[in-house]
């Protein structure tokens, strides 16, 4: 650089530098709303009480489905172009804290909406420690005295006096591919809960883990789904009949981050979304129908075309063409997507509170 | 004419995906019950009554770190417990 100031640790790492937009404190920020994506359920049955033989009827609902975590939303203030950078403070640490993640940044005018997807529903909730360049802070100050640079435009890059991010921790952590392990169900029983291992990141250990606060954007997601169906037709007690059911049950997941320790960072899903649609026809009808046995006897009195008739009557349905139609239930199946390493920073609440 | 609806027990790969590494195998596994009792098969047929065998169609996802061969998904399957015969 022909100017400016640039200022190194003693590993080289860049603390300051003038030519840089350093991200200063915006403010903390707790949620003004919290919604769930409404879950995608419904089916069609067709004659289906009082089916005899096996015809299965359970299960038509949201039953054995894993609950769905919950969406924070935030309205985040900043006078400028550039997003600002949130760090999230979780509700909860350790081994049994749910995952969360920033899962949208999105500008409308001069406030950024802001979505945190947290694995679970809890009544606390996360609150934002947010960030921004200094142009984009219209905070004043009284202090007189600190360190301010200015980049060659003569814009200020970077005060002292505004609480500069501190990010004593950074690291890189890579989500879990699928998200639900083993079996998928079994019948018209779902199995689709988180049961991935949690990925893990060490890093430097510091003195309290409810301190910690961490910007790590929700990049990953996977989408899993089960099918079963059973079909029967046949006799039973005297009486013919004819079934089919097909289901679908799916789960779309997204990543989400946890505070594990004052060491380790985690990586896991939440569902975001889910949906199960079926479909069931069925027949039933005695052997010795009342029409039948008119169909018959006209069969008897006027010849074969309406014998045949009769015996097309007896015969009982047949649902070949009963499975859940095709939509777009969920964007692909069976896989993940986005799994690359995501970029994580660290930094302590009290450095601001 | 009535309808004899055959299926056949036995398995398939409906999606096979090579994502991360990690081999994503989606198989769809039938399974039936056994053939039916002979007077009652017969009865059906003198009934005109349309009939199947009790079928069911699972989805199952297995993960390898290989291309598996047919036997490992087969082995994979067993694991889960799949039987081809549904037990009357």
């Amino acid at each position: 650089m022909a100017h400016g100031l640039l200022v190194k640790n003693a590993s080289g790492d860049i603390l300051i530098d003038s030519d840089f937009s350093h991200y200063h404190f915006l403010g903390k920020h707790t949620h003004s709303s919290v919604t769930q994506v409404p879950d995608m359920s419904g089916g069609d049955a067709a004659n289906t009480g009082g089916i005899g033989g096996n015809s299965p009827d359970q299960n038509k609902g949201m039953q054995n489905m894993p609950s769905k975590g919950e969406i924070y939303i935030y309205s985040v203030s900043v006078n400028g172009t550039s997003p600002p950078l949130c760090f999230i403070k979780p509700t909860s640490t350790g081994s049994s804290a749910p995952y969360t993640g920033i899962i949208l940044t999105k500008q409308t005018g001069t406030t950024w909406e802001i979505r945190v997807f947290q694995s679970t529903v809890t009544s606390a909730s996360p609150v934002l420690y947010c960030f921004a360049p200094l142009s984009q802070i219209s905070n004043s100050t009284s202090s007189t005295h600190g360190l301010k640079t200015f980049n060659s435009s003569g814009v200020a890059t970077f005060d002292s006096r505004f609480k500069p991010l501190r990010a004593p921790v950074a690291g890189s952590i890579t989500a879990p591919g699928l998200a639900h392990t083993g079996s998928l169900g079994s019948t018209w029983t779902v199995s689709l809960s988180v049961n991935a291992s949690s990925a893990s990141a060490s890093f430097t250990n510091q003195s309290n883990a409810n301190d910690l606060i961490y910007y790590c954007p929700s990049i990953a997601h996977a989408c899993q789904k089960y099918e079963y169906q059973q079909a029967d037709s046949g006799y039973y007690s005297g009486d013919r009949f004819s079934w089919h059911r097909s289901d679908t049950w799916w789960c779309f997941y997204r990543s989400g981050f946890r505070i594990a320790s004052t060491s380790s960072f985690q990586a896991n899903y939440g569902v975001y979304a889910r949906g199960h649609f079926y479909k069931h026809e069925a027949n039933e009808s005695p052997w010795y129908n009342p029409n039948n046995i008119f169909a018959g006897l006209l069969g008897f009195l006027f010849g074969g075309a309406i014998f045949a008739a009769f015996f097309g009557a007896i015969s009982s349905s047949s649902f070949t063409n009963v499975n859940v139609a095709a939509g777009n239930y969920m964007p692909y199946t069976n896989s993940f997507r986005n799994r690359s390493a995501n970029s994580f920073i660290i930094s302590k609440a009290s450095f601001y509170d | 004419m009535i309808n004899e609806n055959s299926i056949t027990a036995g398995w398939k790969i409906v999606n096979s995906e090579l994502n991360d590494g990690v081999y994503l195998i989606t198989v769809e596994a039938t399974s039936c019950e056994p053939d039916f009792e002979e007077v009652l098969h017969a009865q059906m047929h003198t009934d005109k009554v349309d009939h199947t065998h009790l079928n069911s169609v699972q989805l199952e996802l297995f993960e390898f770190d290989h291309n598996p061969t047919t036997a490992e998904i087969q082995s994979a399957l067993d694991g889960r417990g799949y039987n081809p015969v549904i037990p009357r």
